[in-house]
């Protein structure tokens, strides 16, 4: 099963790294649409996998997260493509990445649900995050491509994936203090986690107060956002500190 | 005032990131008065930014608010009937009519909410009125927050299992309007087919000696192995065991695996022995609600015999989640709720 998985999400690393190199050629390729859309298929097969090893929703720990995300940017590929908006070959890419860093995370087959994630609240709080935060790299890999040659229009892209995914972010936060105040009798702990994905929210918060600025001061804060979406993220998780979090689990 | 606004969430930031680096943070930084002051200023400037951005819609704000207030009453009744639905229909028999009923409540309470939604919706298209619920919304938590700080009460108890409350309040509850006990700790298991302990019988007590695993069909502990389909099922448990032959007397027992839940019949009783007492089951994540106190089981000891409780009363918990849910959904109506063009 072990050698499974990870076939599985080394396949759709590929798909996607395909899928990307193919749209980023020509934009909005048939052919690269269409690989994007086995990988995305090969990644709800993973989820299955995962489902069945952990007998429990795959969203405890790291390696379950990152082979959830690249189908939290399937709805967003959809809907901006509606509106005209080609993401596919930046959605591609963020996939491929966070497929390989599940590649580089402990397999953990054994990983169980533990009485405090068994809540109505584990789905909605850790997917809308893994919604957010893949729409976020997104918005700052768009950030990024507008950097140098003053391209509005990839700053505009990214623009509309940061608001798309401000409400998931605090959907993310508020499920989180609905589901602390069920667990542990206090919707706010000052977990190093917590003040994380506060510091988060607050700096997309701060853009969005700052639309009116220059257009580089708006690529600067997208990208600080980012930076802070990592530490909440990957650096928290990794660090010694996080070993007392209440969010330990989530390694 | 927009400055001010960018200026005062840059000095949250900056004190959170103190006390939230990763490496060496200093976590009292946001515990203490500072903190504290800024959040009373961002309450009050949200609060200012909503008066600022009603300006024109102040009586279309009110009725949306109204509204919403009445969607979040439907909800806790569908909430609340669901639940009820749920319960009397696992007790089967009679208890069918009883869910039926609820079920009609539970369908009352999601019409009402639609209803007020639509109303709330239809007082509230405005956007601006939207980010004006937002930071009104901000301003109720803040509320919430302090009202939370300056008077709630928390109480960690311990209790032993099977101890009944006798109406008179002990140790650390001397404040505590009720008496409370536990009785029936139930702790399951995941199965766990990976590890066994081997238990030798060495003079007149049982005593593990070596940890053995399980490959595919066999079972191995150093040179020796055994065939995993002897194993036969422990008496009373869901665990497996093999009776070894030889001398001396050898088992090998199912290692059980990570905690799977824990749940544990509360008994609250009135202070002073008057009034009636009631029982209520309580699992983490499912706490148990008694005269404005909520009572959650945070933990028990690993041979079962105790039960660590928190009880607490917190009067600012119904603004802040007012606060809460008013965000999330301004936030998704700001988002979602209106047609951009964006140029790309």
């Amino acid at each position: 099963m072990n050698t499974l998985l990870t076939i599985l999400t080394a396949l759709s690393a590929s798909l996607f790294a395909a899928a990307g190199t193919l749209l980023l050629v020509r934009r909005g390729s048939f052919l690269g649409e269409r690989v994007l859309g086995v990988g995305l298929v090969n990644c709800v097969l993973l989820l299955a996998v995962n489902t069945w090893v952990a007998q429990a929703p795959p969203l405890g720990n790291m390696r379950h997260v990152l082979c959830v995300l690249p189908l939290m940017l399937a709805p967003v590929w959809l809907y901006l493509k509606r509106r005209g908006v080609q993401v596919g070959s930046g959605m591609a890419g963020v996939a491929t990445v966070a497929l390989i860093g599940a590649l580089c995370m402990p397999l953990q087959a054994g990983w169980r649900q533990v009485p405090a994630l068994q809540s109505a609240w584990f789905v909605p709080h850790v997917t809308s995050y893994v919604a957010a935060y893949a729409m976020l790299a997104l918005s700052a890999l768009y950030a990024v491509g507008a950097w140098g040659e003053h391209r509005l229009d990839r700053l505009a892209a990214a623009h509309m994936l940061a608001r798309l995914a401000f409400p998931f972010l605090t959907l993310g936060l508020c499920s989180g203090a609905l589901w602390a105040d069920a667990a542990w009798g206090r919707y706010w702990a000052w977990d190093i986690k917590e003040v994380w994905s506060l510091i988060t929210w607050l700096t997309y918060l701060i853009y969005f107060h700052t639309l009116e600025s220059s257009a580089g001061k708006q690529r600067a804060l997208l990208l600080l956002g980012f930076a802070a979406v990592l530490v909440t993220f990957l650096i928290v998780n990794m660090a010694p500190l996080a070993v007392d979090s209440l969010h330990s689990y989530a390694r | 005032m927009l400055h001010a606004s960018v200026m005062l969430l840059g000095a949250v930031c900056v004190l959170l990131l103190a006390g939230g680096l990763p490496w060496g943070g200093v976590e009292e930084v946001y515990r203490g008065g500072l903190m504290c002051v800024l959040g009373g200023v961002s309450g009050l400037l949200s609060f200012w930014m909503a008066w600022k951005n009603s300006l024109g819609y102040r009586l279309r704000m009110g009725m949306g608010v109204i509204s919403l207030f009445f969607v979040a009453a439907g909800l806790r009744v569908l909430v609340y009937c669901g639940q009820e639905v749920l319960r009397c229909a696992g007790m089967g028999g009679g208890m069918w009519f009883g869910a039926v009923g609820m079920g009609c409540f539970s369908v009352m309470g999601l019409l009402f909410s639609a209803i007020f939604g639509y109303l709330a919706y239809l007082s509230l298209r405005v956007e601006k009125l939207w980010l004006a619920v937002a930071h009104l919304s901000i301003a109720l938590l803040v509320a919430g927050a302090f009202v939370d700080i300056c008077s709630e009460q928390r109480y960690m108890v311990t209790r032993r299992v099977g101890e009944r409350p006798t109406g008179h309040c002990q140790e650390a509850d001397q404040r505590l309007p009720f008496a409370v006990g536990v009785e029936n700790l139930q702790v399951s298991h995941y199965e766990n087919a990976e590890l066994y302990r081997l238990i030798v019988h060495q003079g007149g007590h049982w005593m593990p000696v070596a940890i053995a695993t399980r490959r595919g069909t066999r079972i191995r502990c150093g040179q020796e192995e055994w065939d995993a389909g002897q194993l036969r099922a422990l008496p009373g448990s869901d665990e497996r065991y093999l009776a070894l032959p030889g001398k001396p007397l050898r088992i090998l027992v199912q290692q059980p695996g990570p905690v799977k839940e824990y749940r544990a019949v509360c008994r609250l009783a009135p202070a002073g022995g008057g009034g009636e007492a009631r029982e209520v089951t309580l699992r983490v994540n499912e706490p148990a609600s008694w005269d404005g106190w909520q009572i959650y089981l945070m933990n028990c000891s690993a041979d079962g015999s105790q039960v660590q409780l928190l009880l607490r009363r917190a009067p600012g918990r119904p603004l802040v989640f007012a606060g809460l849910l008013g965000v999330l959904l301004c936030c998704f109506a700001w988002a979602f709720g209106y047609k951009r063009s964006i140029r790309v």
